[in-house]
């Protein structure tokens, strides 16, 4: 058993034996199952991690198909209607000169989903195939993932509040497309790949790459 | 027995010399950077002044007429609780509960939450659940999606503009300072402050 007296800082924790509580930051023997303070399940890294982010990411991508093929959003206009996807909606928007609000919808909608997934496989790659290079990088890029995510949540709003204001009888009426449903889970299934991915796990690659820094220690 | 002289890294795994910080002061990782801890001055009463005027701003949108539209001769005044009436009876049920958990339900049950447990903190008595609350405030966090909605809001507001005249009525203003108050509060909340603060209320040491 590892012993508190024993343990050095500045080293991997779970190569001591030790790891954290994902919720109340306390440690523990890994041979501990729940957390002494908040009473959470414990476990040095998230339990499959690659393979639950895996299918996650799969899932994400076969959403991102309908929800950027099918319209988002329909207008009806004296009972006659047309539909807009994502797309023709950020091209509709730029030749209308509202220049800013086709970038903001473009970036939300479009750029940050795909970016999120890129990296997102590109991380789970780097851990499949052992590739230990730039590991401060890639912790970058993983933030960068959580932080910018949730803002492609932007257009379904737009569609829901629309959608709630614009309905004045025959005359004019808005409702959500089915690209609405699809693209809402997307981000949903794209945000679950990211918490179940185990950061920790690019480092313990790190660790493998570098083993003088552990001998040394020990 | 669970230890509090050492703390690991959540990005990492880095093994670390539990920070003690003094008043302003923030622990970052050496290793990767990940920022671990700030203690601010008056933490805990600035969380529980903040979660509360959130929760009375939050509370008082949803009483008002939070977006009003003149066109054609028509008038229209919505309130938040109307426009989920709106989606579910078009079929769009699942927009609607994305709606009321990621804008209202996920923020309104964390600010719940907060008050409680630093309310149980302030007067310092060991409530039952505080800690299972605290737990779920933090896994609840991903998923609040207020401030995302304003610019959802801003953004319909801009392409309807040129359609109708756009009111922002009473409740919009309430909903943006909720956003605001509770932002501010989820900043000041300092996760290991808290829990450090719950192992010596709940008498771990
Ligand atoms: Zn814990
Ligand atoms: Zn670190």
């Amino acid at each position: 058993m590892t012993d508190e007296d024993s343990l050095n800082t500045g080293v991997s924790a779970l190569d001591q034996g030790y790891q954290s509580c994902h919720v109340c930051m306390s440690i523990a023997p890994i041979a501990h199952n729940h957390c002494e303070l908040c009473g959470s399940v414990l476990h040095a890294r998230i339990p499959n991690s690659l393979q639950k982010t895996w299918a996650w990411l799969i899932t994400s991508i076969l959403l991102l198909i309908p929800a950027n093929t099918l319209p988002i959003m329909q207008t009806y206009v004296l009972g006659s209607g047309s539909g807009d996807t994502i797309f023709s909606g950020v091209i509709t928007l730029w030749q209308h000169g509202s220049y800013p609000i086709a970038v903001i919808i473009f970036v939300a909608s479009i750029l940050v989903p795909v970016t999120k997934i890129v990296i997102l496989i590109t991380l789970c790659l780097s851990i499949q195939f052992s590739h230990a290079s730039s590991t401060t990088e890639k912790t970058t890029l993983y933030r960068l993932t959580e932080l910018i995510g949730r803002w492609s949540m932007i257009d379904i709003f737009v569609v829901i509040i629309l959608a709630a204001l614009i309905q004045f009888g025959g005359l004019m009426n808005i409702y959500p497309g089915f690209a609405a449903i699809t693209f809402a889970l997307m981000v949903i299934t794209t945000m679950l790949a990211a918490i179940s991915f185990d950061p920790k796990l690019l480092w313990d690659l790190n660790q493998i790459a570098v083993p003088e820094v552990k001998e040394a220690v020990e | 027995m669970a230890s509090t002289e050492y703390i690991i890294c959540h990005e990492c795994d880095l093994l670390l010399a539990a920070p003690v910080l003094g008043i302003g002061e923030k622990a970052h990782c050496p290793r990767c950077k990940l920022h671990l801890s700030t203690h601010y001055r008056n933490g805990s009463d600035k969380v529980l002044a903040f979660a509360s005027s959130a929760l009375i701003f939050l509370l008082a949108s949803m009483a008002f007429p939070f977006l009003g539209l003149n066109a054609q001769g028509q008038k229209r005044e919505i309130s938040l609780l109307e426009s989920f009436d709106i989606l579910i009876s078009s079929d769009y049920g699942i927009l609607a509960l994305i709606f009321l958990i990621m804008v209202f339900l996920v923020p309104l049950c964390s600010l719940l939450g907060i008050v409680y447990v630093y309310t149980a903190i302030k007067l310092w008595r060991p409530w039952s659940g505080v800690k299972a609350v605290m737990k779920w405030v933090t896994r609840l966090q991903p998923w609040n999606m207020s401030e995302i909605f304003i610019i959802g809001i801003l953004v319909s507001f801009i392409k309807i503009v040129s359609l109708a005249d756009v009111n922002l009525g009473l409740s919009f203003w309430s909903f943006i300072l909720f956003v605001l108050f509770l932002n501010a509060c989820l900043m000041v909340l300092d996760r290991y402050q808290t829990w450090l603060l719950l192992r010596r209320l709940y008498s771990y040491d």
